[in-house]
């Protein structure tokens, strides 16, 4: 749902409940009670949908991901002037949406990963204001890098299914695609983030006139 | 305690939970989604549960409401 | 999920409606008259938004785009055996979702891109059905292929941007983006479709 109609939405709905508390005899009438169950039911349900909808369309935007100080260092490196950085490969040549670049890889894909990355999530964010916030060095996912995430968007791909470093051996893709073989972690392409390269690292910047709105 | 006032407080915590919505939506930032999934939803989700129990209870209290006193009262 | 909420949201709009079409002496009360307010207004217009959206997305497959036959020729394109095709470059490496291809490039992305393509696609339904489809290659595209198509995924990319062939002379990159020099249509990135070639072509698919 666009902002626009869901904030109409949410307002519309703030209203009609207010009418529906403030109102002396309204389950007198059938309309009253119709319109309490329409104020107090439907239109809730309605709007939460529409805006959890914008939450999670929002927490998949980079700024979202950057705007924790801790995350700044993972954000620089997509900005590595070496294309052995994966996700700086994928950054600057569009390869992931630049608004989008972090969720984009960083969500398992399966049905609700959202979401359950999201509790992930919550817990940073207790970290972030009541804990202690690790070095970014310090910081390693929780699971190994699922193959599926580079799956979603490479399986099936001429150049995946056919690329020559992909058929070392005869069973290698087909062990990659049933996650036997690590993409990220059987030394192949495990140059990620990086994060204490930063110090001593050249960068690339998008040409001025192009910037990505 | 009778319906109507079961009716105005489900009212009121509803358009508490759905104020707490609108306001998250402004800001992009994760504290503002924090106060929509940890205030906003539960505040207005518990007002729909409050208002959808007031009906399960209160069935015959209306009854004699219907079309008699409708006509009285329009 | 969203197709549910919809169709519920389609089914409940419509019987508010139909109670506020068959009460008498709705407006006689200002419940009634706010819950007309909501079931003929409020309602209807979030069922008919969540409708269209669905619609709209499903207007955007590769299989929606397919079903009519005059296009056979042109998804079979998507399966060139060879990387000068543009469109079978795109679809064969996962440049574009192949279950959105034709979308994908065959949109304006302005605003109401997808909107002023879908009018002209109901004039494309229209001789479908009741006019004279033209054989597949004498499809043309009807107006030019616009840049702003390609610079959607390509501009500011590092490959885009750095490539040799993308500076042969030191305005072309800015002559592109502007949009006075045609990626397509300028001898560069000009092998497209080309349904005449089907017929003497070898295909590539992917491995079962």
């Amino acid at each position: 749902m666009p902002i626009s109609i869901t904030l109409a939405l949410i307002a519309v709905s703030l209203i009609l409940a207010l009418f529906v508390g403030l109102r002396e005899g309204l389950s007198r009438t059938r309309e009253g009670k119709m319109l309490a169950f329409v104020a107090l039911f439907i239109l809730p349900v309605v709007s939460v949908w529409g805006g959890f909808e914008q939450h999670l369309d929002r927490a998949t935007s980079t700024q979202f991901c950057l705007s924790c100080h801790v995350m700044e260092d993972f954000g620089k490196s997509l900005h590595y002037d070496d294309k052995s950085y994966i996700p700086a490969a994928h950054f600057q040549n569009n390869r992931v949406p630049r608004e989008h670049a972090c969720y984009t890889c960083h969500t398992d894909y399966a049905m609700f990963g959202g979401i359950k990355a999201k509790f992930n999530g919550m817990h940073h964010i207790y970290v972030q204001y009541f804990g202690d916030v690790p070095k970014p060095a310090d910081i390693k996912l929780y699971k190994p890098f699922p193959n599926e995430t580079c799956l979603h968007c490479h399986l099936g791909s001429r150049k995946f299914e056919e690329v020559n470093g992909h058929h070392k051996t005869a069973d290698m893709l087909e062990k990659v695609k049933a996650s036997k073989l690590s993409c990220t972690s059987s030394g192949c392409h495990d140059t990620i983030h990086a994060v204490g390269d930063l110090k001593d690292a050249k960068f690339w910047t998008e040409p001025k006139e192009t910037e990505a709105k | 305690m009778n319906i109507e006032t079961k009716l105005r407080r489900a009212g009121f915590m509803v358009a508490a939970g759905l104020l707490l919505q609108f306001l998250s939506l402004l800001p992009l930032h994760p504290l503002a989604f924090i106060a929509f999934v940890g205030f906003g939803v539960p505040i207005m989700l518990i007002g729909v549960a409050y208002y959808v129990f007031s009906l399960l209870s209160h069935t015959h209290p209306d009854a004699p409401v219907s079309p008699a006193t409708r006509a009285g009262q329009s | 999920m969203q197709y549910a909420i919809t169709l519920t949201l389609i089914a409940l709009s419509f019987a508010l409606a139909a109670f506020v079409g068959l009460r008498a002496g709705i407006s006689r009360t200002r419940e009634g008259r706010i819950l007309s307010f909501v079931a003929l207004l409020v309602l209807p217009v979030v069922a008919v938004w969540g409708g269209y959206t669905e619609h709209e997305e499903r207007a955007s497959t590769t299989e929606f785009c397919l079903q009519c036959h005059v296009m056979a020729d042109f998804g079979k394109t998507l399966h060139y055996d060879d990387k000068s095709y543009i469109p079978a470059v795109h679809f064969e490496n996962r440049f574009v979702p192949r279950d959105q291809a034709c979308f994908t490039c065959h949109a304006d992305y302005a605003l109401f891109g997808g909107i002023t393509s879908k009018i002209h696609g109901l004039k494309n339904v229209y001789v479908q059905y009741f006019g004279t489809p033209r054989k597949p290659a004498d499809i043309k595209i009807s107006s030019p292929f616009p840049n702003s198509t390609c610079l959607h995924c390509h501009l500011g990319s590092r490959a885009f941007e750095t490539v040799n062939g993308h500076h042969k002379t030191a305005d072309m990159l800015q002559k592109v983006k502007a949009s006075q020099l045609s990626c397509t249509s300028s001898s560069c990135h000009d092998t497209i479709h080309e349904v005449g070639d089907l017929k003497d072509a070898k295909f590539w698919t992917e491995p079962k």
